[in-house]
């Protein structure tokens, strides 16, 4: 058997006797159960994520009116899209998604807001740290097509970042490569 | 029932490609998967390179305000150095030059700028092909140091189009998943 590292991803499993020299093999690419599970693995932190960023913006909301208002809603529903985006991801992977925690024991860690400004400080800081768990987890993962989910939050989560940066009359694009690890 | 309206009971019934789902296993020789690998990131290489010179062309065209020239210059920064990083990374990766960035003639489209929203359509069009093109890397390529510069310059021309959004007076973030177009 032989391993195409790197190319695609999933194992590129040889296939001599059905084609391609010695040099060059036919090959197939699969994803193995073992590897499914490890996908699956990173999907459900991916989704708790996602379930405690709900919750924070269900906290941030409480201090927001207007506009910055509207634009918190908008920004909920795309994590309660991307919460249902890594629910179906997991499922097709053949694995169940792991039940939700109690909502405390994602909220009792969250800051105390006192003003519109620290609400949106730390729906940044919530954003943030989601550009950088799905940053992390883009070449852990080893079914392409996921490869591609990922990157297409990962992408909205940034803009998410920037319509805050913007509310919060700051620089909306300040770096050339969004990490997640830039100080909020 | 209306093309619009199966496609919207599709979607709620989790039946749109909002999740990209597996594709079926199909047998190539490892020569095919490397230059489909290689074919893919220089792709990603290419549509940063055209980004950069087209937006250069733009900030300098003379049909931007002062204000909307500022931001072009910010993403100008900002693809150059994606060019840049994803070049290194390709070379890195793959032991080859990237390929060469195109020349303004090459880029049909900018003859067609007459007014500052057709400079920005250009822009967040470019963009939007950008974020496309490496969406569609990401299934080529399994390697780390490639998919850690390409997530970040995804993240970044993500920003780029909030951006552009604003100054063309559109919703910032108008969808949950930000796939770019082709």
């Amino acid at each position: 058997m032989l391993a195409a590292a790197g190319a695609g991803g999933g194992v590129a499993t040889a296939l001599a006797s059905c084609g391609g020299g010695h040099d060059n093999p036919e090959v197939t690419q699969t994803v193995s159960p073992e590897q499914s599970r490890s996908d699956a693995a990173v999907m459900n932190a991916l989704l708790d994520l996602e379930r405690m960023a709900v919750l924070a913006y269900d906290a941030v909301l409480e201090h927001l009116t207007g506009a910055e208002r509207r634009l918190a809603m908008t920004l909920r529903e795309h994590e309660r899209e991307h919460q249902r985006a890594a629910e179906r991801a997991i499922r097709d992977l053949g694995a169940h998604p792991v039940p939700a925690r109690p909502d405390g024991s994602y909220t009792s860690g969250f800051p105390p807001l006192r003003s519109e400004r620290e609400a949106l400080r730390f729906a940044l800081d919530v954003e943030n740290t989601q550009v950088s768990a799905y940053g992390d987890s883009l070449g852990s993962l080893v079914t392409p097509e996921l490869r591609v989910t990922l990157l297409a939050i990962l992408g909205a989560e940034a803009e998410h970042m920037s319509a805050i940066l913007g509310r919060l009359h700051e620089p909306q694009a300040g770096r050339a490569f969004v990490t997640g690890n830039a100080p909020t | 029932m209306t093309r619009r309206r199966a496609l919207a009971l599709a979607a709620t019934a989790g039946l749109a490609p909002a999740l990209a789902r597996p594709r079926p296993a199909v047998a190539i020789t490892l020569d095919e998967l490397r230059r489909l690998e290689r074919e893919a990131v220089s792709a990603s290489v290419a549509v940063e390179q055209t980004a950069t010179v087209a937006l250069e062309a733009l900030a300098n065209g003379g049909v931007l305000d002062d204000r909307t020239t500022a931001t072009v210059r910010i993403l100008l920064d900002h693809v150059k150095e994606h060019a840049d990083g994803l070049a290194q990374a390709f070379h890195d990766a793959l032991g080859e030059d990237a390929p060469l960035a195109p020349k303004r003639t090459a880029i049909p489209e900018l003859a067609a700028v007459r007014s500052r929203e057709d400079a920005l359509r250009l822009a967040e069009h470019l963009l939007e092909r950008a974020i496309a093109t490496h969406l569609h890397t990401v299934t080529r390529t399994h390697k780390g140091e490639l998919l850690k510069v390409i997530a970040g310059t995804v993240g970044s021309d993500a920003q780029g189009l909030v951006l552009l959004r604003q100054l063309l007076g559109r919703p910032p973030v108008p969808l949950a998943f930000e796939r770019g177009r082709s």
